[in-house]
């Protein structure tokens, strides 16, 4: 850090912004600017690692300041597209380790620091995803289509529904208690016989996979439900083939009410290294 | 690595049936991953995030509302608890404001009860009991208990 750097950090207190790890260690800036808008981001070298960085101001994200201003969905919603624009910019320069949101540091000691300590991994996990690529696939349900599947299938549920049409009042309001549990019990273990398959194949297509929890239909905003949500680590040059082949489940699975929908390339987010 | 729209292309197409998101289409896919992935390194400030699900719902809920609020020139949003905190204050006092005309009400219409009524708590009780009474019969599987 030069004199001038130093002088400008004292007058302004400032914490260091970590984004992601990259293998590039030539001193690069990115177009992009850091989080806040004003100061450049540039790699901190430890060899043939670097860390992806830039400075911010201490007032915005000391512990106090962040816990106002994580709640503050107008702070917090540009920084984070920022914050994944960033790691694609680096992208650019090779392969990168994103890092979670809102990492940050005191010192450029301490970053060397953790460089110093997962100087092998990181390298290690950075030349493995260097011809890879993430992509997210997501599957939803049209309302009705479960019930159908199951119906269809269930000598138990018919045998329900034989006894429901004989059925007096006060029986009747049971044997259909009885039919609602069923169903969704039977909904259930046909949704997740039916992923399962899905997930089997889609994972035969990539290098590594990751089955992440279902979304809720306010956080998705579509009528269908969310029955599939996974991240699968693909060889770019077998991109043409995964999509090809989530095409054709797609095609088979259409009769049945279900929709795919498919997210990517991105950064490997779901495939990082764990820091013991 | 001037050009971060570079990395989109070339997107591989399908025949159609599915639908393709780029990164930058949905927000929820992007808090997911930003928010909820990634390597997880301590560092030297301790943040809390909030539930990502949660976060999605408001921002969904939040874009929903702009958008529609901007087609009907409204700008109810500067009122909006979540985005600012004078407007939470605001909110907060006419809650409280609301509550409190709301217990005065209450108050009001519970001594007008109680004057109109020559029950006493005892006659009351009385009655409450010979009411459940009544419907025990009609429950033929409680009989056995209430003899006990």
């Amino acid at each position: 850090m030069d004199s001038l750097a130093r002088r400008k950090e004292e007058r302004e207190p400032s914490l260091y912004y970590l984004y992601g790890f990259s293998l590039t260690t030539e001193p690069f800036s990115l177009q992009e600017k850091g989080m806040e808008g004003e100061n450049k981001v540039f790699p901190l070298s430890y060899h043939e690692l670097s860390a992806v960085v830039s400075c911010v101001p201490l007032a915005v994200y000391s512990e106090q300041a962040l816990d106002e201003n994580l709640k503050d969905l107008e702070w917090l919603t540009p920084r984070v597209k920022r914050h994944e624009q960033i790691i694609e910019a680096a992208l650019q320069c090779g392969p990168v380790i994103p890092v979670r949101f809102c990492t940050l540091y005191r010192s450029r000691a301490r970053i060397l620091e953790v460089l110093r300590n997962q100087d092998e991994p990181f390298r290690a996990f950075l030349s493995f995803v260097q011809d890879k690529e993430e992509w997210g696939v997501k599957i939803y349900m049209a309302a009705e289509a479960g019930k159908k599947l199951v119906r269809k299938a269930s000598p138990v549920l018919q045998a329900l529904e034989d006894r429901l049409a004989a059925a007096s009042t006060g029986e009747s309001y049971f044997l259909r208690k009885r039919r609602e549990k069923i169903l969704r019990a039977e909904v259930e273990r046909s949704i997740e016989a039916l992923t399962e398959e899905i997930y089997t194949q889609l994972s035969s297509w990539s290098v590594a996979d990751r089955r992440n929890r279902v979304l809720d239909r306010r956080v998705t905003g579509r009528a269908e439900e969310m029955i599939f949500n996974a991240a699968f680590l693909v060889d770019k040059e077998k991109v043409g083939e995964f999509v090809g082949g989530l095409d054709r489940l797609a095609a088979d699975y259409k009769s049945q009410g279900l929709f795919f929908e498919l997210s990517g390339p991105w950064p490997p987010y779901n495939f990082c290294p764990r820091i013991q | 690595m001037s050009q971060p729209e570079l990395y989109y292309a070339p997107i591989p197409r399908g025949s159609g049936e599915i639908v393709h998101a780029t990164r930058g289409d949905t927000l929820s896919d992007v808090l997911e991953r930003v928010l909820d992935k990634g390597v997880v390194i301590a560092g030297d400030i301790a943040i809390r995030l909030m539930d990502i699900e949660l976060l999605t719902i408001h921002i969904r809920l939040l874009v929903a509302s702009v958008e529609k609020a901007k087609e009907m020139g409204i700008d109810w949003w500067e009122h909006n608890s979540f985005l600012s905190p004078k407007a939470r204050a605001r909110e907060e006092s006419r809650n409280l404001t609301e509550k409190e005309d709301e217990i005065k009400a209450l108050k009001e219409r519970v001594a007008q009860l109680e004057s109109s009524c020559s029950l006493s708590p005892l006659t009351a009780e009385r009655k409450t009991r010979k009411g459940r009474g009544k419907r025990e019969p009609a429950l033929p599987s409680r009989t056995p208990v209430s003899a006990e």
